[in-house]
C-alpha cells in the first residue's frame, strides 16, 4: 500500500485566550484527509470555518491541540508534524514544506528579485545563479522588468501575490500549502496560478489549496474535502 | 550515527541574589509575578533555565525588563556565575570531540573561551567599548587576547572588519566619541567579529537607536549571520527584531523560560498568558 505524503487525522485545533477570560474558541475539530505526491488537494468552505488554521497546524505555525498529522518525509521518512521537535520541523520547512500565506510580508528594503530567489538562497544556490532562475520565474508571473529591483511593499495587490506565489514555487518543495492563491488577483493573474500549479504537479509537487474559489480551482483538484 | 548539530546546550542554569528562604518558592515566579521573595529580598535572575542551539541558527529570547534575559545571556558569555547548572559547549571545528561544560572550565581557559570563541555587543556602546581607546584601539584590544601580536596584521584585520561592518577604514584611528550611535554598534560588531567568534551573543543592540539606523543595524547582522552561518543568541524585548533575526525563540517571565517554540509559533499562537500578552501589546 503507497503511504500518502500526508495524513490528517482526527485534527482538533483550541486556542485560549488567557487575555479575555480564559474563552476557548474551537475551528477545527475532529478533521481527516490524506494527500497523495504529485496530487492537487482542495479544502473548501465559507469563511471562518478554520481551513486557514488546518494549514498552520501543518506548517506548525499553530499547535494542533489533538490528532495526527503525518508528514512522508523523503529525509527522516514518516514525522508527525504535531510531535516532531522544532529543529526537526524547520528542516522540513528548508526542503520538503512550503508555506504561502494569504499576503506578502517582506522588508521594504529588499528587491523582488531577492525576495523571490530567497528560498533558493538559502537553500545554498549562488545567488547569480539562483537570480537567472529568478529573471525566469518574475517574466513568467508578469512582472515588469523596471521593477524587479525595488521591494515588491511598492506593487499592486495582484502582482505582490505573484510575487508571494513565486516565491512559494520557485523551490519546488514535496508539499505545498496554498492559502487562498487566487484572492485579490484578476482573470489573468488566475490562470498563471492555475499554470504554476501544473507545473508544480508535474514537478513532483502536492498541493494542498484552501481557497473558497472553486470556479478556478475545483476543475484543477484531484482531491478535496468541503468543511 | 551522524554527529549532533547543536553547538550550545544549556540545562538546569540558576542564578539567585540572595540567600533564599523556605517561603522563596511560595512568593515568586511567573504565577506570582514575582521574582523577589518579599520575605528575604531574595532576587531570581534565573531559575531552571535551558535551551539547545544549533550550528548557524538565532535563537531568540525575549521577554519584559527584568525577566531574567540578559543574565541567562551573561552566564553564556561567563561574565555572570551561574549558582547551578550546565553550559556544554560543542566546538564547530571540531565537531567530534567531546562536548565541554562552560562552566567547569578554570579561570585561564574560561577567559580564553570568551576571548576567542565567543563575541558580544551590547546595548549601550561603552559596556562593549573603551571609551579612551581610539575605534581600532577597541578592535585590536579583542585581537590583542586572542593573541594576534603582528601589528601590521592587526591594522590590516581590523581595515577588514571596518569594511565588512560597513565603517570608513579611514577612520580607524579616531576617538569613539566622534562617531555615532549606529557607527558605535558597527564598532562593537566589528570588536564581536574580529577573533571569528562560533557565537555572537546580542544583547537588546538596537533599543535606543533610530528606527533607519536600527534597520541599518539589522540587515548589517543579517548579512553577517547569512554570509558566515554565524550562530547567535539574540535578546531583545521587541518581538518586530526578534521576528526579523531569530527562528526559534524562548519567552522568559520572572527568571523562568515560560514558553519556547519555533517563532512564527510563538507571535501567532502563544500558548502562555504571559506570551498573549506580550504579542498582543506588540505596536
Amino acid at each position: 500500500m503507497t503511504v500518502p505524503l500526508l495524513h490528517v487525522k482526527n485534527l482538533h485545533k483550541s486556542f485560549v485566550l488567557h487575555l479575555i477570560d480564559g474563552r476557548t474558541i474551537d475551528p477545527i475539530q475532529d478533521v481527516s484527509f490524506t494527500v497523495d505526491s504529485n496530487q492537487h488537494f482542495l479544502l473548501w468552505g465559507r469563511s471562518g470555518i478554520g481551513k486557514t488554521s488546518i494549514l498552520k497546524c501543518i506548517y506548525r505555525s499553530y499547535l494542533a491541540s489533538s490528532g495526527e498529522i503525518w508528514f512522508s518525509s523523503d529525509q527522516f521518512g514518516s514525522v508527525d508534524m504535531i510531535q516532531a521537535d522544532d529543529s526537526m520541523v524547520l528542516k522540513l520547512r528548508h526542503r520538503e514544506i512550503g508555506y504561502c500565506s494569504q499576503f506578502l510580508k517582506v522588508l521594504p528594503r529588499v528587491a523582488a528579485l531577492d525576495v523571490i530567489t530567497e528560498p533558493l538562497v538559502r537553500q545554498g544556490m549562488p545567488q547569480a545563479q539562483a537570480h537567472d532562475i529568478g529573471r525566469e520565474w518574475l517574466t513568467q508571473l508578469g512582472i515588469a522588468q523596471r521593477l524587479w529591483h525595488a521591494s515588491p511593499v511598492t506593487f499592486s495587490g495582484g502582482e505582490q501575490q505573484r510575487i508571494n506565489l513565486g516565491r512559494a514555487f520557485i523551490a519546488s518543495p514535496r508539499l505545498l500549502l496554498l492559502d487562498e492563491p487566487t484572492a485579490s488577483l484578476d482573470a489573468g493573474s488566475k490562470q498563471i496560478v492555475v499554470e504554476m500549479i501544473q507545473r508544480a504537479q508535474q514537478r513532483g509537487t502536492a498541493v494542498l489549496t484552501v481557497s473558497h474559489d472553486l470556479d478556478t480551482l475545483a476543475k484543477l483538484a484531484d482531491g478535496q474535502l468541503a468543511l | 550515527m551522524t554527529a549532533p548539530t547543536w553547538i550550545l546546550h544549556a540545562s538546569g542554569l540558576n542564578k539567585q541574589y540572595g540567600p533564599g528562604c523556605p517561603r522563596c518558592q511560595q512568593f515568586t515566579g511567573p504565577a506570582h509575578n514575582n521574582s523577589q521573595c518579599p520575605v528575604c529580598n531574595t532576587v531570581y535572575a534565573c531559575v531552571d533555565a535551558g535551551f539547545t542551539l544549533h550550528q548557524g541558527e538565532v535563537l531568540g529570547i525575549v521577554g519584559e525588563s527584568g525577566s531574567g534575559k540578559s543574565t541567562l545571556l551573561q552566564m553564556v558569555n561567563l561574565a555572570t556565575a551561574a549558582d547551578s547548572g550546565h553550559i556544554w559547549y560543542r566546538e564547530p571545528r571540531t565537531p567530534d570531540a567531546d562536548p565541554v561544560d562552560l562552566l567547569q572550565m578554570d579561570a585561564y581557559r574560561s577567559r580564553h573561551f570568551r576571548n576567542d570563541r565567543l563575541g558580544i555587543v551590547y546595548q549601550r556602546p561603552e559596556l562593549g567599548l573603551n571609551m579612551r581607546f581610539t575605534v581600532g584601539g577597541n578592535v585590536a584590544e579583542k585581537l590583542l587576547l586572542a593573541n594576534w601580536r603582528h601589528v601590521g596584521n592587526i591594522r590590516t584585520r581590523i581595515r577588514e572588519l571596518m569594511e565588512q561592518t560597513e565603517l570608513p577604514p579611514e577612520r580607524i584611528d579616531d576617538d569613539p566619541h566622534t562617531f555615532s550611535g549606529g557607527m558605535l554598534q558597527r564598532v562593537q560588531i566589528a570588536k564581536a567579529l574580529s577573533s571569528s567568534p562560533s557565537l555572537l551573543l546580542l544583547d537588546e543592540v538596537t533599543s535606543g537607536l533610530d528606527l533607519s539606523v536600527q534597520a541599518r543595524v539589522l540587515d548589517l547582522i543579517r548579512r553577517i549571520q547569512w554570509e558566515q552561518q554565524m550562530t547567535m543568541l539574540l535578546v531583545s524585548h521587541d518581538l518586530g527584531v526578534i521576528k526579523q533575526l531569530a527562528r526559534r525563540t524562548i519567552v522568559m517571565k520572572n527568571g523562568h523560560i515560560v514558553e519556547s517554540g519555533l517563532t512564527d509559533q510563538i507571535l501567532e499562537d502563544p500558548q502562555h498568558p504571559y506570551t498573549q500578552l506580550l504579542v498582543s501589546s506588540a505596536l
